[in-house]
């Protein structure tokens, strides 16, 4: 145990979150005492080494500073319900809001049928945007 | 609807299971060795764990520490109800497709 480096140990204090340190420490201490047995003490320290510096990675360093495995649909979810809760608490105002649009998005796409029905007229003439009615 | 899970957190997951009151990290990388053959880095085997505890489908609780360790204390996993259930559904979804492999039929 003694000749095993002492930066390793400091490292893994750096990097690992506190709760799950001394855990981390046991378990490379473990795996180091397994693989001595099976690989000898030069090539085991080098693989305890490595196993140590391959914790340098996200999911360990990261881990109390952000939340990396929320739910992809968390916030989408979130504005949903808000938006829900506040048409609740104020009735009148989004029914008038609502309608306002609801009527605003009908009247623009019946325009919308109107010109595009407009524009399909006379499409059987050879040059129609040169064409044009005359009205006595 | 039922939920999946990747291959490698499957494996793990099914071997929280198996090694029901000894699983902690590295007696989990060390069966890894003996029954799949396969090395496994003992961070990754730890983020996949901590992960599946955020999931919900395994519990951890500090236990005792043994002189190999150099007196440091485990944490020992244990499946919960909910990883139990999506180990099942995960297996009983594959024999159903399995069995949908018309048999004695294999063209090299």
């Amino acid at each position: 145990m003694n000749s095993l480096p002492s930066w390793a140990k400091w490292l893994l204090q750096w990097i690992c979150p506190a709760e799950f340190y001394e855990q981390i420490e046991g378990d490379l201490i473990e795996m180091y005492n397994h693989e001595v047995k099976v690989l000898g003490e030069r090539r085991a320290k080098v693989s305890f080494l490595f196993k140590t510096l391959r914790f340098i990675r996200p999911g360990i360093i990261l881990r109390n500073k952000y939340r990396l495995y929320s739910s992809r649909n968390t916030m989408t979810l979130h504005n949903i319900k808000s938006a829900f809760r506040s048409m609740r608490r104020d009735k009148l105002f989004a029914t008038i809001n609502i309608a306002g649009l609801s009527i605003g998005i009908t009247s623009s796409m019946l325009i919308l049928a109107w010109v595009q029905y407009e524009y399909s007229y006379n499409h059987f003439i050879g040059n129609r945007y040169r064409c044009h009615p005359g009205y006595c | 609807m039922p939920k999946f899970l990747g291959e490698f957190d499957e494996m793990i997951l099914t071997l929280v299971a198996t090694l029901q009151d000894d699983a902690y990290g590295a007696s989990i990388n060390i069966e890894i060795g003996k029954w799949l053959e396969r090395k496994v880095t003992l961070s990754q085997l730890h983020v996949t764990l901590y992960k599946l505890e955020d999931q919900g489908y395994v519990r951890s609780k500090v236990g005792g520490a043994t002189n190999e360790r150099g007196g440091r204390r485990k944490r020992i996993y244990t499946i919960t109800n909910s990883g139990l259930a999506v180990l099942k559904s995960m297996k009983e979804k594959r024999t159903e497709i399995w069995k949908l492999i018309p048999q004695f039929k294999f063209h090299n």
